[in-house]
């Protein structure tokens, strides 16, 4: 994918530019607002990352342009401040996701994943999903893993019902929280591990392989190839 | 202020109620003081009708006890004459009170025989003069001529005229209805006669003869009428002018302070930037300089939030960025290939985020308390917020054992909406729950239960812990206070500190209470939003 990484702290930017090139994206950084806007509005990118404090152009402005442009490029906002309505603000201004600094690197790949993932376009209402030998009947709210049919609670089922959305992809604990619950919030201990071992629990029993992975220092993914 | 009216009976504006006071205080003194020149002048009035009465009785008896009866008589008579009826009342009776001269027809009904008092008019019939004292005889020189005169002095001897007893107060007439008045000629002088009473003294003659003196007390009447009116007028228009000044007054008053209202509610808000209005400044009166004042206090406190808001903002980004850095570093160390020592590496990216998680946690308690998300308050269903953070929370206590108890006590569907930040009340509550199952023992109980009141909704969560001392409840709210036997659990001491500052900051209350049967109650109040919806 084509990344445009608008980001006036070299540091960060280099960090940024190097992770992203290793994760198989080719990325490009520029260092001001106004230089920033000028590339993301010229060049097709398949995503910005944009910081919110820049020389010249602020990241807010740069978002608000390009959407009353009718560019519909999707856009991770990264903001250095501890205000927590920024989240709110950066979100109304056209962002598509905002992410805290300093993140973990991870947690950025995983949200890339998601984002782009989202504009494929895929999303025709689909009625049924399948992800290896889970498969999720929508309407009927039935889920089976081979011949076996899983009861769920609700919560659970929204939980697999993610997972299996974003299959293949790293889903950290913060996005699971923000998507399946929908509340931004600092768990005080781990509330998602917890109830992502029930689930495992009720998927895995009387199978000898487990349906999630776990990947450290990231968050979890669901592999469909079954390996 | 000493009167001591039901509250809800006062205004609520102070210069009203001032202006009320001073009204009722002034109307009072003035009333006391019309009533006292009232009372003297009309007291005055009847010394002197009582005076010239007793100047008659003295010249009517002296020429009696000189000359006899019917000199007397003649007096009477001339005095009635001149009097004419209105103004004075003779009569001269025999015993039996029969008339024998004088003005009036009969002696007055029920009239003693010897005293002063004050009759209705209606009890004197006045008739034109009349004299029917029988003329004494008339033989000089004889014996018992002289003995008679004799007697008569000896007789006179003793006789001392009745002095005016002391006064009946006067008739409180101030405000009492105008009786008597001709309704169609309401100002003019009221008929004697007709209304209005008669000052009277009665003698017994040594004679036995008996002697009725009376003047009339329509004049004084009259006046005191006039006085009264006088004061009704000056009282009502001390009124009507003292309401209509408070009224102005207070509408003034009211309209400058109501702007400083105005302002502290909208910096209050949250909108630190405005200002009262300052009029002439310090060249004005006393409002003025107040707005001077409070406005060099706000840009103070402004000068003040917006140094702290620097300094965390400046904490933010200055120490965050190099702590961004290391984690980068120690990110790309770990991922590196040639590094053998990934345990070590793990943990000093836990460390580095358990500091970073340190510094959000601060920034956003900060920005809590300054009142910095008022705006993105929005109505919130508590309700449904709370059975998330229960379920959420259901099987992290499943873990540990604990029974997590949810006690909602409404109708399902039902809703329940505050005012506030959802995320921010999700978080509250979820460090409450949180704390309550890390400290319940194994097998324990928390139970969430919820109360709604007309205006706020109580909510309460027990558990089965150790609780928490009384000294240390206050404390617990404060940055980084851990108890002591807190000190080996996870957690950086600022999870209480949190829902204090989310709890405030939506007008709230919290309170830490002894559950019965041990472990700790947590009481939350919150304001229930107005209005429909």
């Amino acid at each position: 994918m084509r990344i445009l990484v608008i980001e006036d702290d070299k540091e960060v930017a280099a960090h940024l530019l190097k992770g992203l090139r290793e994760a198989g994206h080719v990325a490009d950084s520029v260092a001001d607002g106004r230089d920033g806007l000028f590339q993301a509005a010229g060049e097709a990118y398949d995503l910005l990352i944009v910081d919110r404090m820049l020389p010249n152009v602020d990241g807010l402005t740069i978002v608000r342009t390009l959407r009353a442009s009718g560019k519909t490029v999707p856009v991770l906002i990264l903001s250095a401040l501890g205000e927590v309505d920024d989240r709110v603000k950066g979100l109304r201004a056209g962002g598509d996701d905002y992410l805290v600094k300093p993140f973990a690197f991870a947690e950025l790949l995983a949200r890339i994943d998601a984002l782009t993932r989202r504009t494929a376009g895929s999303d025709a209402e689909q009625t049924r999903l399948r992800a290896g030998e889970v498969e999720m009947d929508l309407l009927a709210r039935r889920v089976t893993r081979g011949s076996r049919t899983i009861d769920l609670q609700p919560r659970e089922f929204r939980l697999l019902e993610y997972l299996m959305r974003h299959a293949d992809q790293v889903v950290t604990r913060t996005m699971l929280l923000e998507n399946v619950w929908d509340y931004h919030f600092d768990p005080q201990t781990n509330v998602v591990d917890v109830h992502i071992s029930r689930l495992r629990r009720k998927m895995d029993e009387g199978f000898a392989q487990p349906f999630l992975e776990t990947v450290r220092g990231a968050g979890y993914v669901l592999r469909t190839n079954g390996s | 202020m000493a009167l001591k009216l039901p509250r809800r009976l006062l205004p609520r504006s102070t210069t009203l109620r001032i202006a009320l006071s001073f009204l009722v205080l002034f109307g009072g003194a003035s009333g006391l003081l019309m009533a006292g020149v009232y009372w003297t002048t009309s007291r005055f009035l009847m010394f002197q009708v009582d005076g010239v009465i007793g100047d008659d009785i003295a010249l009517l008896t002296n020429a009696a006890r000189e000359r006899g009866h019917r000199l007397l008589a003649a007096m009477l008579v001339t005095r009635a004459r001149q009097a004419g009826e209105a103004q004075a009342v003779y009569l001269l009776a025999d015993q039996d009170g029969e008339p024998l001269a004088g003005n009036l027809a009969t002696w007055p009904e029920g009239l003693e025989a010897t005293g002063w008092t004050i009759l209705p008019a209606t009890a004197l019939t006045v008739v034109p003069v009349t004299d029917t004292l029988p003329p004494p005889p008339r033989r000089p020189d004889r014996p018992e001529d002289s003995e008679r005169r004799q007697r008569h002095r000896e007789a006179w001897d003793d006789w001392r005229p009745p002095l005016p007893d002391s006064l009946p107060p006067p008739p409180p007439r101030l405000f009492a209805d105008r009786g008597g008045r001709d309704p169609a000629d309401p100002d003019v002088r009221p008929r004697p006669w007709r209304r209005g009473d008669v000052r009277v003294a009665a003698l017994t003659l040594p004679s036995g003869m008996r002697l009725l003196i009376g003047r009339d007390l329509g004049p004084i009447q009259a006046l005191r009428h006039r006085m009264a009116g006088a004061m009704r007028l000056g009282l009502g228009g001390m009124v009507v002018l003292g309401l209509a000044g408070g009224l102005v007054m207070s509408r003034r008053f009211s309209r400058r302070l109501e702007a400083v209202n105005r302002t502290s509610r909208e910096i209050i808000g949250g909108d630190l930037s405005r200002r009262v209005p300052q009029g002439r400044g310090l060249d004005g009166d006393d409002f003025d300089q107040l707005a001077v004042n409070l406005n060099a206090m706000l840009g103070r406190i402004e000068t003040l939030m917006e140094g702290v808001r620097h300094v965390s903002d400046t904490i933010a980004h200055d120490l965050r960025t190099p702590l961004s850095r290391l984690r980068n570093r120690l990110e790309r160390l770990q991922a590196d290939a040639q590094c053998t020592d990934r345990d070590e590496l793990a943990a000093a990216l836990a460390e580095v985020d358990s500091l970073l998680a340190t510094f959000h946690a601060l920034l956003r308690i900060a920005q809590v308390e300054t009142g910095g998300r008022r705006m993105a308050f929005s109505p919130v269903d508590l309700l449904a917020l709370l059975i998330d953070v229960a379920e959420l929370y259901d099987a992290v206590a499943d873990e540990r054992t604990v029974t997590l108890d949810l006690d909602l006590a409404l109708a399902p569907g039902a809703r329940l909406l505050v005012d506030g930040d959802r995320d921010l009340l999700f978080q509250a509550f979820a460090n409450l729950l949180d704390n309550a199952v890390k400290y319940s023992p194994e097998g324990g109980r928390v139970s969430l239960a919820l109360i709604r009141g007309e205006t706020r909704v109580t909510i309460s969560l027990r558990d089965q812990g150790p609780g928490i001392p009384a000294a240390d409840r206050q404390r617990v709210f404060e940055r980084f206070a851990r108890l002591d036997t807190a000190r080996t659990t996870p957690g950086n001491g600022l999870g209480l500190t949190m829902v204090g500052a989310v709890i405030e900051a939506h007008d709230g209350t919290i309170a830490l209470e002894d559950a019965p049967g041990g472990g700790l109650l947590v009481r939350v109040v919150l304001p229930l939003r107005r209005g429909p919806g």
